[in-house]
């Protein structure tokens, strides 16, 4: 299993379905990983709880992460992967519904590399999908964790559980 | 026995010549002596043997040798030599003061055989007169000397005497007034009513005994110049006690009675100030207490002199004590204020101010002498001015507990409305997101199985969904624009202008007939509240035209008062009157959406943006013709 995968962090159904649509519809076939609140995006990374099989569960090669979610946020998850030295150089995309001036300098700060407001037209969000199929999926190198696979993610899932 | 032949007791004659205090001597017509008694051993030192028998010229000094022939001639005629003053010297060559009486020595036929000599030795009486004259100069020199004037009359009242002073002062010399009366050489009146005082020597040579004049007394000159003076006149008695004259002694009193009067100015200044004006000795016993003391604290001049200072108040004793202490020791005592007990009961405040009082002679301190003023009213005022400030604390602080609760609360209402915004914007968009999705993907996948009917049915809530995301995204945008800070500096709105129209495909010239008058002016702004203005203010002049006419803006930049005008001019629909006043408020839409789209929220987020950076904005329109929208801010000077 050596496709790439993108993890998605989202909480409204209509939101995922949406996205899900929109990847088909821009011809992007990369396996689609699916937490629904920032817990499980938390359990999902560190490979724990349900998560504890990498093979189903590999560690993504973007991160796509909502930010209003119940039981963490988005930034709450951003806060937790900060603290991650292996896990903070994820490729890391949020999405919101606005463009808060506070919550995206914030993302930032705890090392988003791209924040985006959710678009409202399936035109527009097909062609963000695309857009980011290209970039992330194909053109961009991803760090080392994302590559090296099992091995990496095994010895990762120990040290995020006993901190 | 008299008339007869003298029958002389020679013995008796013999004891008188030899106990005779004078020298009795006797001579020859030759100048030989010839008798010498005990008188004439004693003042001339030769005893009798050693002057008998020898010439009376061993007597005469050097330089009166003439003498003798002289006499001797005028013996010999039988002459007497009334007693003369001469000198004669003596045995040790000292010089001795006689008076010398010479009578002829007859023979019984008549015929003068010599002379007879008593000689007295005056040098005692001589040195007594010369005590008297020199005693006598002393005397008119120390006259002429003193610093008074010194007149001496006889018992007429005339002047005998008059030393330089007296003659500066009246005017007349001792030589012209001698001999004249002292009414006409000393001329007195009295200050008071210019009427003539009686001449004090009179009421001497009166009363005999020594007067002194009243005060005020003015000595006119002979010249008229009026000079006070001060004078007093005593009688001159002789060896037995009777008047012989008055002397007169006076002085120029012209400094001394300025001085007077300048003390019973300064008199007068202490007894009709209002401030209490007293002065006390070094232990504290009132000396002086003025009129104004008398108002002030209610006790005469009479219930005071005399008491300690702190009689008044008891309370103070301390405070006077160390007070008249440091005033003792020299020290300067700064004004203090304090409070005193008045006669009726009053506590007032007073101002005090202590100085020393010194012996003028001697620099030594010999009291104090305080000025207290009753600042009672102004403590007053003071007071009521420290409750007024008190009060006015307590409203103020009132106030200011009044406006944090206010600030409070409004902070909870603006953190609400931030709640509200966020929420609205996440949890108000999805929904909508939802419809307008849905929408799509039914049209998308299945618009050939619809009538045409539902599928327009369907583009319209499409549509809808959009114009209400539209809205909220506004309204977003609208309230960041209040609550986000911004910071202004210079912009360059010429490349800002031109950035927006190239990056907006509906704003190219294919679209639209753009003009902008190069250079546009810089400002002082925010960039991005600016793009924000400019971009809804382009929009809407090539919204609002008449459908299928290429909208015309023309874009330009003036200095107005200091400011920059930033003008956006269309010629499009125009906007009538009654509407332009509400136009830049939220939710004003003059056009249904049928016609024109939009939220009404635009213009609102202009006015909002151009305020944030301090300017203003405002249109100028007519139906049919056009807008002219500008936007106000200030300039930069160049």
């Amino acid at each position: 299993m050596n496709a790439k995968v993108v993890l998605i962090a989202e909480d409204d159904d209509n939101d995922l379905f949406f996205l899900q649509r929109a990847f088909e519809a821009a011809n992007v076939k990369n396996p689609l990983c699916i937490v629904r609140d920032g817990q499980e995006a938390i359990e999902y990374l560190s490979g724990t709880g349900n998560f504890a099989d990498r093979i189903k569960f590999p560690l993504p090669h973007l991160f796509l992460l909502d930010l209003k979610m119940p039981r963490k946020t988005g930034i709450e998850v951003l806060e937790w992967l900060s603290g991650q030295p292996k896990l903070r150089c994820l490729p890391i995309v949020v999405f919101s519904s606005s463009a808060n001036r506070k919550d995206i300098d914030r993302a930032y700060e705890l090392g988003a590399n791209g924040f985006v407001v959710k678009p409202s037209s399936m035109v527009e969000r097909a062609e963000l999908a695309k857009a980011m199929g290209l970039f992330w999926l194909e053109s961009n190198e991803p760090p080392t964790i994302c590559s090296e696979g099992l091995v990496a993610a095994r010895k990762l899932r120990t040290e995020c559980i006993e901190p | 026995m008299e008339g007869k032949e003298k029958p002389f007791d020679r013995g008796l004659l013999a004891n008188i010549v030899d106990y005779s205090e004078d020298a009795i001597v006797s001579k020859n017509v030759d100048g030989i002596i010839t008798s010498w008694n005990k008188g004439a051993e004693r003042i001339f030192g030769y005893k009798a043997n050693e002057a008998i028998g020898r010439p009376i010229s061993i007597l005469i000094p050097p330089d009166r040798v003439d003498e003798e022939p002289g006499i001797l001639s005028r013996i010999k005629q039988g002459e007497r030599v009334e007693p003369y003053h001469t000198l004669r010297r003596r045995k040790d060559g000292t010089f001795v003061d006689l008076s010398l009486q010479i009578s002829p020595i007859r023979d019984e036929t008549g015929k003068v055989v010599g002379a007879s000599k008593i000689a007295r030795d005056i040098s005692e009486q001589m040195r007594s007169q010369e005590r008297l004259r020199r005693s006598e100069e002393r005397f008119r020199v120390t006259l002429g000397s003193i610093g008074d004037g010194v007149i001496a009359t006889d018992t007429q009242g005339r002047v005998t005497f008059m030393n330089g002073v007296a003659e500066k002062l009246t005017g007349w010399s001792q030589q012209d007034a001698l001999g004249v009366a002292l009414d006409v050489t000393f001329r007195i009146v009295s200050e008071l009513d210019r009427g003539v005082v009686e001449n004090p020597v009179m009421r001497v040579l009166r009363e005999g005994c020594v007067v002194g004049l009243g005060n005020h007394t003015i000595l006119i000159s002979k010249d008229g110049t009026e000079r006070p003076i001060d004078d007093s006149a005593a009688p001159v008695r002789d060896a037995g006690g009777e008047i012989a004259g008055v002397v007169l002694v006076f002085r120029d009193a012209s400094e001394k009675r300025d001085a007077q009067i300048a003390a019973m100015k300064l008199a007068a200044i202490v007894e009709s100030s209002d401030e209490a004006i007293i002065s006390k000795d070094l232990n504290g016993r009132i000396t002086s207490w003025n009129k104004g003391a008398e108002r002030i604290f209610g006790y005469t001049a009479k219930e005071a002199i005399g008491k300690p200072i702190s009689f008044m108040s008891a309370e103070k004793e301390a405070e006077e004590r160390k007070v008249l202490a440091r005033i003792k020791n020299g020290e300067q005592v700064e004004h203090y204020e304090t409070t005193r007990i008045t006669k009726d009961g009053r506590e007032i405040d007073v101002l005090v101010s202590v100085s020393a009082v010194k012996n003028p002679s001697t620099g030594r301190v010999i009291g104090a002498s305080k000025i207290m003023q009753n600042i009672s009213g102004r403590k007053k005022t003071e007071r009521e001015l420290v409750e007024a400030k008190r009060q006015l604390e307590v409203h103020a602080q009132r106030l200011e507990s009044e406006v944090a609760e206010r600030t409070a609360q409004l902070r909870e209402t603006v953190a609400e409305l931030e709640a509200f915004c966020y929420s609205l914007s996440h949890d108000m968009r999805a929904p909508v997101r939802a419809i307008q999705s849905y929408s799509e993907m039914v049209l998308a996948d299945d618009e050939k199985k619809m009538t045409a009917t539902s599928v327009d049915y369907l583009k319209k809530v499409v549509s809808a969904a959009e114009r209400m995301d539209q809205l909220i995204q506004d309204v977003l945008a609208f309230t960041r624009l209040s609550r986000e800070e911004i910071e202004l500096g210079p912009v360059d709105v010429d490349s800002l202008v031109r950035d927006i129209i190239e990056e907006r495909p509906e704003l190219q010239r294919a679209k639209a007939d753009i003009q902008v008058e190069s250079p546009l002016l810089q400002v002082k702004g925010h960039a991005a509240s600016l793009t924000q203005c400019i971009t809804n203010l382009l929009d809407n002049a090539l919204k609002f035209v008449p459908k299928g006419v290429k909208p015309q803006v023309h874009v330009r930049t003036e200095a107005h008062n200091g400011n920059v005008r930033l003008q956006i001019e269309d010629r499009g629909i125009g906007i009538e009157q009654e509407a332009q006043r509400r136009l830049f408020q939220m939710f004003q839409r003059i056009h249904s959406s049928e016609e024109y789209e939009g939220t009404g929220i635009g213009l609102a987020i202009v006015r909002r943006a151009a305020e944030r950076m301090g300017g203003a904005v405002g249109l100028h329109s007519e139906v049919g013709r056009g807008s002219q929208f500008w936007v106000e801010l200030p300039g930069i000077n160049t």
